[in-house]
């Protein structure tokens, strides 16, 4: 038994230098190269190694790569802020509640075509609406049947959209004349994951980082709810109707991160923080982010890949429709040019 | 049963992970908070 748990720590031990390593050279390239954006070298150098590491004869090790995730999910609670909800504002909610309806329609649709497996879709539909890599991977912590391809597709739809639209929004931007304000909503609500969120609305001038953070705060907020939703409706009935087991599968997804943020949210509501303890804090954030992301990278296996482009292209043409749909509520909307 | 008590540990390790995670969050925030993290070269 002791061997073992030596063995553990060991591989853990292993996991958190591989990780320390991969990162500190992701972030030199970052640094000598800075005009490609630090989402993707995390990305790039964690794939590099995670296919590196499956070629290897000895076993390749898990990267704890979910730590950094939790921790810097806390952490962003120090950046609420109540203006950041005057900023949103009601408008701002309908827009959300808008996406979700456009990507749960878009999905449930592509199920009844049968162009996609029921559970894929869902897991597609969750990604995409807002909450990204991070509700697939709590999804895939209890919904064993999802773990492995499917979690690794899903990851990647969403891990490719964020790229797209790291590359394509600010392209975009000025060919349809969006103002800073409505291209931060925009980026906040249709880029599922927070870091490509964020960076792809960094491109823009503020108010757009301070829009695009906002929507993935309130998205955030959702989040634990959100994957409830999911397990109560894909878990395998079994497994629900044994009804001890599901509510003891569930109770503690929800406190960890959730619990976490609620917390440090509100001490920053209550006015906790000063300005630089929130700067610095977010550099702390972004940091985590980074280390997180090159884990992700990591566990992508790009063999999957290729074996799973049909599902991967459908995804991504339904968030493309879907973000078209919510452009077009931003420009074109009753709310265009106000608030947002 | 011997799936449960697996489920059960690999529950209790993921939710140790998480309190860890979040202790690490609250530990970096009070270390911001006294001014022990004040600039990172970024």
């Amino acid at each position: 038994m002791r061997a073992k748990t030596s063995q553990l720590d060991s591989q853990r031990a292993t996991g958190v230098v591989v990780l320390a390593g991969i990162v500190a050279l992701a972030k030199l390239a970052h640094v000598l190269v800075p005009s490609v954006p630090a989402v993707v070298w995390a990305l790039g150098f964690g794939i590099l190694a995670g296919a590196g590491a499956e070629r290897s004869r000895r076993p390749a090790p898990s990267l704890p790569y979910q730590v950094p995730l939790t921790a810097g999910f806390v952490m962003m609670g120090a950046q609420m802020q109540p203006e950041v909800f005057a900023l949103v504002g009601w408008p701002g909610v309908l827009s959300l509640a808008l996406l979700w309806l456009s990507v749960l329609g878009a999905f449930a649709l592509a199920v009844k075509l049968r162009l996609l497996p029921g559970r894929l879709a869902g897991l597609f539909a969750l990604g995409l609406s807002g909450f990204g890599v991070t509700a697939v991977v709590a999804v895939a912590k209890y919904d064993r049947d999802v773990a492995g391809t499917p979690q690794t597709v899903a990851t990647l739809v969403v891990l490719v959209s964020g790229a797209l639209a790291l590359v394509g929004y600010p392209l975009l931007a000025p060919l349809l004349g969006l103002d800073a304000a409505t291209f931060g909503a925009f980026a906040g609500l249709t880029v599922a994951n927070n870091a490509e969120a964020l960076a792809t609305a960094g491109t823009a001038e503020e108010p757009a980082l301070l829009l695009a953070a906002a929507y993935k705060v309130l998205a955030n907020a959702f989040e634990g709810l959100a994957v409830l939703v999911y397990l109560w409706l894909f878990m395998p009935r079994e497994q629900r109707d044994r009804g001890h087991i599901g509510a003891r599968l569930l109770l503690p997804k929800v406190p960890g991160f959730v619990i976490g943020f609620a917390i440090v949210g509100a001490a920053a509501l209550l006015g906790a923080f000063t300005e630089q303890e929130r700067a610095v804090l977010g550099t702390l954030t972004q940091w985590a982010f980074f280390i997180a992301l090159v884990g992700v990278g990591y566990r992508t296996n790009a063999g999957a890949i290729f074996k799973a482009a049909r599902p991967t292209a459908i995804g991504l043409a339904l968030w493309a429709v879907t973000s078209a749909l919510v452009l077009l509520w931003l420009t074109r909307g009753p709310w265009s040019g106000h608030g947002t | 049963m011997k799936t449960n008590v697996s489920t059960l540990a690999a529950l209790r390790r993921g939710f140790a992970r998480e309190f860890a995670s979040t202790l690490i969050a609250l530990a970096l925030i009070a270390a911001v908070k006294v001014g022990l993290i004040s600039l990172i070269p970024w």
